[in-house]
C-alpha cells in the first residue's frame, strides 16, 4: 500500500530535514537578535519611514506594518518577506522534481511505470506525499519560532503565527502545483526548474510594475506576490478570504492539469 | 492457441518521423519471438509502445487481451520487463529495488535463488555496481514474480560472453516453462539459439514474420570448390545460385533453396577439393534488407 508515496518519503526525508532545520535555524538567528534590535526599534521605524513607500512595495513589503516593535511584524521582515519565501520555493521546485521530470532525465521511470500500477496512482501518491512534506515545512518553519520565543523570553500572538503557517502553506502549495506541472511538461530537470523559475521571477516583477504605475496596477492579478503578503498574515493576522480562492483555486486547477497530462504523454524518451 | 500479444495496426510517430508505420503482429503463448532489425529501425519504439510507456499514434495494442492504452495496470502484473541499459535509482541498494519491487508486485517466492544463481551482491548501491551487474539486477526484477510474459529490449547489449550465455540458460529454462518471451535485438545468433519466431522490422514497417525453421530454409549455402580441369563460371549460373565469385582454381558460390542442379553441374567437373556450409542468418537478415529497400 502506497509504495510510491512511501518511497518518496525515504527519498526526500532528508532534503526535508535540513530545509525544515535551515529555517527554524535563521529564525533563531533574527530571534536571538530581536531583543537588541527592539531597543533600537523607535530609531529604526523612524529610519524606515524615512523611505520612500515605493521601495518597500517593490520588495513585496507593507509600508504600513514596517516596525521593528513587536517579534511578529520584525519577523514578517526580515524573515517572511526574502528568507522564507526563497527556501520555500526551492523546496517546493526540489520536491516537484521527484513526480516526474527526474525520472525522465535520469530515464529511471521505465523501471517505475513498467510495474502494475496506473500512471495516475503514481502521480497521485507522489503529489500527496509531497504536499505533505510542504505542509510539514511550513508547521516548522513558521510554528518553529514559538520554541525560541519561549527560550529568549520574547513575547509573541500564537494566532498571528498560526495564521503565517496557513498562508504561507497556501501560497507554496500554488507554487508546488506549478512546479508539479513543469515536472510533467518537461522531460528535463533542469528546464522544468528553469520554467518555473522563471514564470516566479515573472510574477515577481509583474508585481513590482503594477505597484509602481498606476495605469498598469490591474496586471496584479497574475502574480501570487499580489496575493502573499507575510506582513498581513504574521504582523497582522488577517487572512483574506482571497488568497484561498486565488492560490487554492489555481493548485487544483494546474494539479488537475498536471495529472491529465503525465497520463497522456510519453514517458519514455 | 491463445495470442498473448496482439499488435494491430500500430503507429507511433515522432513529428515528421514514423518510428513504428503500421505494423502488425502476434505472439501466441509459450512462444519466444524475436524483434529483429538494426538500430534505429523501430524495435524499441514498438516495445515501448506495448508496454504502455508510450502513447501510440495510431493503433492499438492488447497484452493478456488488455488494451494498453487504458488497462496496462492490470496487464503488467503479468509481465516482467527488462531493458538494454538497465536504469535504476543510483542512491538505493538492490535490496532497496528488490523490496520496493515486492511492495508492488507481492511478495517474491524466488528472488533469493535468483540472486544466488546470478552471483549478485543486493547489499551494493546501484551507482557502485558495473554494467553486467545492474543488467543482473534489471533481470532479478524481471524475473522475481515470475512473469507470464517477459520482454526484454536487448537485455544482453554490452555484455560479456559469460554472463550473456547465462542469461541465454535462464531464458531456455522459461522457454521450457511455458513464458512467453519477446525478445528485442540485432544480435543473430542470440535469436537464432532462443527464438521460435522473428519479425525483421525495418524504417519502421514490418518486413517479414517467420518462423526460425522457415528462415532455416531459406538459408543460404557458401559452396568453395577447386577443380582440377578447365571451368567457365558462367556455366555455373543454374538454378538457386546466387552469386559466383572466381578464386584461385575454383570459385565461390552462394546458392539456396534446391541445389541438385548446381551439383549436377559440378558433377561434370573433376573436383579436387569442395567445402559447403550454411551461411549465417545474418546473410539471411541482410537479404530480407537488400529485397526490402
Amino acid at each position: 500500500m502506497f509504495a510510491f508515496a512511501k518511497r518518496m518519503f525515504r527519498d526526500k526525508y532528508k532534503s526535508f530535514i535540513v530545509y525544515s532545520l535551515g529555517a527554524v535555524g535563521f529564525v533563531e538567528m533574527y530571534i536571538a537578535l530581536f531583543p537588541a534590535i527592539r531597543q533600537q526599534s523607535v530609531q529604526i521605524d523612524q529610519m524606515l519611514k524615512s523611505f520612500p513607500p515605493e521601495l518597500f512595495k517593490a520588495m513585496n513589503m507593507d509600508p504600513s506594518t514596517l516596525s521593528f516593535s513587536t517579534l511578529e511584524s520584525y519577523l514578517s521582515t526580515e524573515y517572511m518577506s526574502f528568507l522564507w519565501p526563497i527556501l520555500a520555493i526551492v523546496f517546493a521546485i526540489s520536491v516537484a522534481n521527484y513526480i516526474s521530470a527526474n525520472e525522465i532525465d535520469k530515464g529511471t521511470i521505465e523501471t517505475l511505470i513498467s510495474l502494475p500500477t496506473s500512471r495516475i496512482r503514481i502521480f497521485a501518491e507522489r503529489y500527496l506525499m509531497g504536499l505533505l512534506l510542504i505542509v510539514g515545512f511550513c508547521v516548522i518553519s513558521m510554528l518553529g519560532a514559538i520554541p525560541f520565543a519561549i527560550l529568549h523570553d520574547t513575547s509573541f500572538v500564537l494566532s498571528n503565527f498560526v495564521t503565517a503557517a496557513v498562508g504561507s502553506f497556501l501560497f507554496i502549495w500554488a507554487i508546488y502545483s506549478l512546479a508539479v506541472l513543469s515536472s510533467v511538461v518537461f522531460s528535463e530537470k533542469g528546464k522544468a526548474s528553469m520554467a518555473t523559475s522563471g514564470i516566479l521571477i515573472l510574477m515577481y516583477v509583474i508585481n513590482i510594475i503594477s505597484s509602481l504605475n498606476a495605469n498598469l496596477k490591474d496586471i496584479r492579478y497574475f502574480s501570487f506576490f499580489n496575493y502573499f503578503n507575510g506582513s498581513e498574515l504574521l504582523a497582522k493576522n488577517v487572512y483574506p478570504d482571497y488568497i484561498l480562492l486565488a492560490f487554492g483555486g489555481f493548485a487544483v486547477i494546474s494539479t488537475i492539469i498536471a495529472a491529465i497530462w503525465f497520463n497522456q504523454r510519453d514517458l519514455s524518451v | 492457441m491463445a495470442n498473448i500479444i496482439q499488435v494491430k495496426d500500430l503507429k507511433k510517430y515522432f513529428g515528421k518521423l514514423h518510428a513504428v508505420d503500421g505494423i502488425n503482429f502476434n505472439v501466441e503463448k509459450g512462444e519466444v519471438f524475436g524483434f529483429l532489425g538494426p538500430n534505429g529501425a523501430g524495435k524499441s519504439s514498438t516495445i515501448r509502445c506495448m508496454m504502455g510507456f508510450n502513447r501510440p499514434t495510431g493503433g492499438s495494442v492488447k497484452l493478456f487481451g488488455y488494451d494498453m492504452s487504458k488497462d496496462s495496470d492490470i496487464a503488467k502484473r503479468h509481465i516482467g520487463y527488462l531493458p538494454g541499459n538497465v536504469k535504476l535509482y543510483d542512491k538505493w541498494t538492490g535490496w532497496d529495488h528488490i523490496r520496493f519491487f515486492e511492495n508492488v508486485r507481492g511478495k517474491s517466492a524466488n528472488v533469493d535463488s535468483l540472486i544466488e544463481r546470478f552471483d549478485f551482491n543486493p547489499n551494493a548501491k546501484f551507482r557502485h555496481l558495473s554494467s553486467g551487474n545492474k543488467q543482473k539486477l534489471g533481470l532479478i526484477l524481471a524475473l522475481m514474480n515470475e512473469p507470464k510474459l517477459l520482454v526484454m529490449d536487448e537485455p544482453t547489449v554490452g555484455l560479456d560472453p559469460l554472463l550473456q550465455y547465462e542469461i541465454h540458460k535462464v531464458l531456455l529454462e522459461m522457454r521450457d516453462r511455458g513464458t512467453t518471451i519477446l525478445i528485442s535485438s540485432h544480435n543473430l545468433p542470440e535469436v537464432e539459439r532462443l527464438c521460435n519466431r522473428v519479425a525483421i522490422i525495418k524504417e519502421g514497417k514490418l518486413v517479414a514474420v517467420e518462423s526460425i525453421k522457415e528462415l532455416a530454409d531459406k538459408k543460404l549455402h557458401k559452396i568453395e570448390v577447386h577443380f582440377g580441369d578447365k571451368f567457365k563460371p558462367a556455366d555455373f549460373q543454374v538454378e538457386g545460385v546466387e552469386t559466383v565469385e572466381q578464386v584461385a582454381n575454383g570459385l565461390l558460390i552462394t546458392a539456396g533453396g534446391n541445389l541438385n542442379p548446381l551439383l549436377r553441374t559440378l558433377a561434370r567437373h573433376n573436383i579436387v577439393d569442395f567445402e559447403i556450409t550454411h551461411a549465417s542468418l545474418e546473410d539471411v537478415f541482410m537479404k530480407f534488407y537488400e529485397r526490402a529497400k
